[in-house]
């Protein structure tokens, strides 16, 4: 041992002063805070016990109201400092919720973290990364002339192609075709505001391979075909965006100067053409993976005594990190480059949405629970089809769709009125696939408002929905004026989205 | 316009008829005459005219709608000769002032090196006798790990920003203005300007 006493060899205590503050406020907060969760947690297991969400205090969805807030507000307030530490922050809330939740409901909470995780975020984040990384290996090279005509016409693929690839992959690989052939241009804003209502967004309605929240509804049992049901409102708004879209581009078309308009003309075009094709053939195994695992019953693989994770979804999981890897190995990274591909975006979902999934427990657990939860008056005021459009809708615009969509979807299957004969038909008893079917057989319209207002109003704000941000830089460093956060909510959405959306409610939700 | 070196060669008359009346005869004018000089219209080069309450009295047949547009000195003979002739119906002019000083306010984000050298290259390299007011553009180089696309916390790692006010002889300053305009990332206030002594005799 060495001589404690001696001046330069004096050994100091482990550990910083930073690491014991935290240590002690986490200890300060699970000693304050354990009386009231243990005065609620009851029994683990077993017995007659009300269920997890009647007995979570609502405090505890805390932890997700902050991170939802966080991703809303800091890219605004603070763009730098969440760029550099967004991982961190949505770690600290997701510890915020776990270490109080962990201590008071011991088995129950480490069942219920394992299940959110292995249904939820591990499947959420496999396929977002295999469509992610199959889209970003397909370029569209060549060149377009900008005129109104040519570019509704872009936008229009663009709003069927986003269901197939998702909104994301749709927006990398043609926002960049859309901004070269409108390079002449002077006024080019509207061209990418459309582009984020449409392909960012309204698109993505009709798979769940088109925006997150319908991929979390398939996870959560609502059948892979069902989301075709919003064929119509999608095609209702669509065709109302396309057609004011060209009205809008044929007027700033002739304000452009006629120099300029008249050596776009002239120019030779270089045909377009796709590169990286093969990855169709993966996006293809991408949907025949999970179609698979939402047709077929393999039985189940026990982690745990009460999870359970069906075979045929760890077959699909580990089919779409093969396409991935594979997409990865025969695409050159040249075409990748093209797209301006990193990983960066799927780094930022991984974490961010490992501190959602985190905290969005007690959310859906509170919310599942109906009007016994603390959330009851939620379950209860919302009862309309329109009420859930617009609620959803609004609170889509404004947060992360993802997050909201299973927030009001759990709404919904709590505010089922599910007899106890209802629940004894089934089978299985009344778990959530049995739930959610009755939701689909009784209250269609209710997923329908749902599922639109997540997806149609993620378009409202830049942080609706995430390839809104992504397409608003993307142009901004190819020369745009994008309109500022609020500019962008007051000139466009708010006069063009709002109508439209009042229009859908009028036809489908009254 | 012709190029010229001197400041105080440019006019701006007012023509009081209907707007599109006016503005095609003036074109017309200047082809048919083989002038290489060009009018500069209000409406089409973001020049400001008259007030909105002016234009409402306009529309409302409380007065006349009026035209404003700028040419050379050198022109002014030949559209003061033809709006005199008897045959020239529905339009009269009604001022002609010698324009002493163009002026317009800017402001500009830009987010890449090339838009950066773009911008700088408009704003100072103007002509000799043009001013550019409060110019002192804030340019910030981020980290190389803020390149690329971001879904969640976008940041750019180039920008570029600034604003000042450039003024000086009309046709320099509608230069840079034009140059400007083109940039979308610029926002240009429309041109404000400066009128001094009348051209026109005295009626009565």
């Amino acid at each position: 041992m060495g001589n404690l006493a001696s001046g330069s060899d004096e050994q100091r205590p482990p550990s910083p002063w930073r690491t014991q503050l935290a240590l002690a406020l986490l200890a300060t907060a699970a000693v304050l805070l354990l009386p009231d969760i243990a005065a609620a947690a009851g029994d683990a297991h077993g017995g007659d016990h009300p269920s997890l969400g009647a007995r979570l205090p609502l405090w505890s969805v805390g932890p997700f109201v902050g991170i939802l807030l966080s991703i809303a507000l800091f890219p605004l307030v603070a763009p730098a400092f969440w760029h550099h530490h967004y991982g961190k922050v949505a770690a600290g809330w997701a510890v915020l919720f776990a270490i109080p939740f962990l201590v008071g409901y011991r088995m129950e909470a480490i069942d219920a973290i394992l299940h959110i995780y292995a249904v939820d975020y591990i499947p959420f984040i496999i396929l977002l990364r295999a469509l992610f990384t199959v889209a970003g290996g397909i370029v569209v090279r060549g060149s377009l002339k900008g005129a109104p005509k040519v570019n509704v016409t872009l936008l229009a693929i663009g709003t069927v192609l986003s269901s197939v690839i998702g909104t994301t992959g749709a927006s990398m690989l043609l926002i960049r075709p859309l901004m070269r052939a409108n390079d002449w241009r002077i006024n080019k804003t509207h061209l990418i505001v459309f582009f984020i209502f449409l392909v960012s967004n309204i698109g993505g309605s009709l798979t769940p391979l088109g925006d997150p929240p319908l991929f979390l509804g398939f996870l959560h049992s609502v059948p892979f075909f069902w989301t075709l049901n919003l064929f119509s409102p999608y095609l209702l708004v669509s065709i109302m965006l396309l057609v004011g879209f060209f009205a809008l581009d044929t007027y700033y078309y002739r304000k452009e100067p006629e120099d300029a308009k008249q050596a776009m003309l002239a120019q030779e075009s270089e045909p377009l053409k796709l590169v990286g094709t093969h990855n169709f053939l993966y996006l293809g195994g991408v949907i025949a993976f999970v179609l698979f695992s939402g047709s077929v019953k393999l039985g189940d693989v026990h982690l745990t005594a009460h999870l359970h994770v069906p075979i045929q979804n760890i077959v699909r999981d580990v089919g779409l990190v093969a396409l991935g890897l594979l997409s990865m190995k025969t695409t050159p990274k040249a075409l990748r480059e093209e797209n301006g591909f990193t990983w960066g975006p799927i780094e930022e979902v991984a974490y961010l949405f490992a501190g959602i999934f985190m905290t969005i427990i007690p959310a859906l657990a509170i919310l599942g629970a109906g009007v016994d939860g603390k959330l009851g008056w939620l379950v209860a005021g919302v009862q309309s089809d329109a009420s859930y459009f617009w609620v959803t809708g609004g609170l889509s615009s404004f947060l992360d769709n993802a997050p909201t969509y299973l927030t009001f979807f759990n709404t919904a299957l709590g505010g089922l009125d599910m007899s106890a004969a209802e629940c004894m038909q089934a089978a299985a008893g009344c778990g959530e696939p049995e739930k959610v079917a009755v939701l689909i057989s009784d209250k269609e319209r209710t997923l329908l408002a749902i599922s639109a207002g997540a997806v149609f109003m993620g378009a409202n704000t830049y942080i609706g929905n995430a390839p809104n941000f992504m397409v608003k830089a993307i142009a901004e460093e190819g020369g745009v004026a994008m309109p500022s956060f609020f500019g962008y909510i007051v000139r466009w959405s708010l006069p063009i989205l709002v109508p439209c959306f009042v229009v859908v409610t009028f036809v489908y939700f009254m | 316009m012709s190029e010229s070196e001197s400041g105080n060669d440019s006019i701006e008359l007012i023509v009081e008829g209907d707007e599109k009346t006016v503005s095609g005869f003036i074109r017309g004018l200047f082809i048919g005459a083989r002038n290489p000089d060009w009018p500069v219209f209000h409406d089409e080069l973001g020049i400001k005219s008259e007030t909105f309450a002016e234009q409402l009295k306009g529309w409302v047949g409380l007065s006349e709608p009026l035209s404003h547009f700028v040419v050379d000195r050198d022109a002014l003979a030949l559209v003061q000769s033809a709006l005199a002739d008897p045959r020239c119906h529905g339009m009269k002019l009604r001022a002609g002032q010698v324009v002493t000083e163009a002026s317009f306010a800017f402001e500009f984000k830009v987010f890449t090196e090339a838009a950066g050298a773009q911008v700088r290259a408009i704003f100072e390299q103007v002509p000799g006798d043009v001013t550019v007011e409060g110019w002192d553009p804030q340019e910030t180089r981020r980290h190389e790990d803020t390149e690329g696309v971001e879904l969640y916390s976008p940041v750019h790692h180039y920008r570029l920003e600034g604003s000042g006010r450039v003024s000086g002889p009309f046709k320099h300053v509608l230069y840079v203005h034009e140059q400007a305009r083109r940039v979308e990332q610029i926002e240009e206030e429309k041109m404000t300007l400066v009128l001094g002594a009348s051209v026109l005799p005295e009626e009565g």
